[in-house]
């Protein structure tokens, strides 16, 4: 049974400058704190709150999208529930397998040929050496790539590698699917196979959570909505009616 | 507190059972060096082989002794200090290399720690063909003490886990702390006994030799497999270093642990 509960969830994260990033600095900074102007030229770090006492509950069948400017928190709170991030505090419960398809090509070596990188793919997103082999055929099938999974990674175009990491990211459904964005791959013979994958993927997985500045998307795929707004969630709920908060 | 701790072991856990993953990126991490170059895994050793095997000759002419006793003890120093300083090297890159992976997933942080330390194991291996090759040469294979030989290489690795967690976190935080530790281990390396052998100090010199805890894990593994007793001493002093790396790492891991990722 899929679940996410978030309670007064608050992120800070500190932000340093060259001064403070390194030790000689920070050692003789501190030695010399009476110097009132290296102080005002921002000695220590500066923390910036981005997100701030963030509540919700989601449950199975919910399609979650993520409405908000660019630097709302969107993709610190995709962070938050793939785990990345620890909240500074606040709760954070969890139930079911994430994954998260923010960086698909995550884990590949350009060096490496096509198959080798199913399998480097395939162990970062958690399955086991046996289980990539056993899938080798189908991602093989699905990229199309046929010979070309032979070569080394590095000579493919950006379409192809694309494909690659596509179809080895989507091999298996999560419980809870963590997007930013949609990923679209390729030239338009691969779009509509790689079109049709993600929608099974995305009505598949129990709970979504989508983060787009596409309103047809996210009416596309998504039934509820969170509107985040310097950190803060200014609203939740249908997603007709978040759009229509955002968009007013 | 008890929150953290509880946070600590199932990281530690986590880096366990993931040995699949840390095991596949530390082994592609070498394979990488070698993917275009026709003689692979080879060039390793034979990179080490030839700047030993060149320095063991002028070295042996400088210290006036001869190239049979000289050679195997500058040959195995060598390779040991070899992974000990790399160890700290590239301990720094241990998180700040693996930043999409970490800003990504929640993953176990103590992976990558596992990861770079694999990574100089094999590293290790591949130089240790020369030692043992050396060895062969010079007709000294047969005396090597295994026992202890087997005992010092995983508390070796121990205490190389924790200064890679530990350097790995510092360096995270402080950019600067890399270039701090390349030049602290260029004086290093000839403050530590691989070139010269410590009784050619003085008495007042011995300080340098029984103190640095470079020199203590270089004599824990080198005198085994130049068929020497090692001094209880040196063990004593290598369990120390390693329950003192094991106090700081989790007196560090508890208050950082979970701020890592909003340093990379």
């Amino acid at each position: 049974m899929s679940h996410i509960a978030l309670n007064n969830v608050h992120v800070d994260f500190p932000v340093f400058t060259s001064r403070s990033r390194g030790l000689i600095n920070t050692l003789f900074g501190y030695a010399r704190s009476d110097n009132k102007q290296i102080e005002a030229s921002g000695l220590h770090s500066i923390n910036v709150h981005a997100l701030r006492g963030v509540s919700f509950e989601f449950n199975k069948g919910d399609r979650v999208g993520l409405i908000g400017r660019n630097g709302a928190g969107k993709t610190t709170l995709l962070r938050v529930l793939s785990g990345a991030y620890e909240p500074t505090s606040g709760d954070i419960q969890l139930t079911g397998s994430v994954s998260s398809l923010t960086d698909i090509t995550l884990g590949m070596d350009m060096e490496a040929d096509g198959y080798e990188n199913i399998i480097l793919r395939s162990i970062v997103m958690g399955r086991t050496r046996r289980e990539a082999k056993e899938s080798i055929k189908e991602i093989e099938g699905f990229t199309g790539l046929g010979e070309y999974l032979r070569l080394p990674v590095r000579i493919y175009s950006s379409g192809m590698l694309l494909r690659l990491a596509f179809a080895v990211s989507t091999a298996i459904t999560p419980e809870i699917l963590l997007m930013d964005e949609m990923i679209g791959a390729g030239d338009h013979h691969f779009i509509e196979k790689a079109r049709a994958r993600i929608q099974n993927l995305m009505s598949d997985a129990s709970i979504l959570v989508l983060a787009s500045h596409s309103n047809d998307i996210l009416r596309q795929f998504c039934n509820k909505g969170i509107v985040l707004e310097q950190g803060q969630m200014v609203f939740s709920g249908e997603l007709e009616l978040c759009l229509s908060y955002y968009g007013g | 507190m008890q929150h953290q701790t509880k946070l600590l072991i199932d990281d530690l856990l986590g880096s366990f059972t993931s040995w699949r993953l840390w095991a596949s990126l530390g082994w592609n991490d070498i394979a990488k060096q070698y993917r275009r170059s026709f003689i692979g895994p080879i060039w390793i050793a034979l990179n080490t082989g030839i700047f030993i095997v060149g320095f063991g000759y002028i070295g042996a002419q400088l210290f006036k002794t001869n190239l049979e006793d000289y050679l195997p003890f500058f040959c195995a120093g060598q390779v040991v200090f070899t992974l000990l300083s790399s160890l700290m090297n590239e301990g720094c890159t241990t998180f700040v290399a693996a930043d999409t992976f970490i800003k990504q997933a929640a993953c176990s942080k103590t992976l990558f720690v596992s990861r770079v330390v694999f990574r100089n194991l094999l590293m290790f291996l591949h130089n240790a063909v020369v030692v043992f090759g050396v060895l062969l040469w010079f007709g000294k294979f047969h005396a090597i003490q295994w026992g202890p030989f087997l005992l010092a290489l995983p508390l070796t690795f121990i205490a190389g886990w924790f200064v890679v967690a530990i350097v790995g976190v510092i360096a995270t935080r402080f950019r600067d702390v890399p270039m701090i530790i390349t030049s602290f281990l260029q004086l290093l390396f000839f403050v530590t006994p691989v070139m010269w052998r410590p009784e050619q100090l003085t008495a007042r010199a011995q300080i340098i030799v029984d103190y640095n805890p470079f020199a203590i894990f270089l004599s824990l593994m080198r005198s085994p497999l130049l068929g020497q007793q090692v001094a209880w001493e040196v063990w004593r002093a290598a369990m120390l270093i390693v329950l003192v790396l094991a106090i700081v790492f989790v007196a560090i891991y508890l208050q950082s642990r979970k701020k890592i990722v909003y340093w990379l």
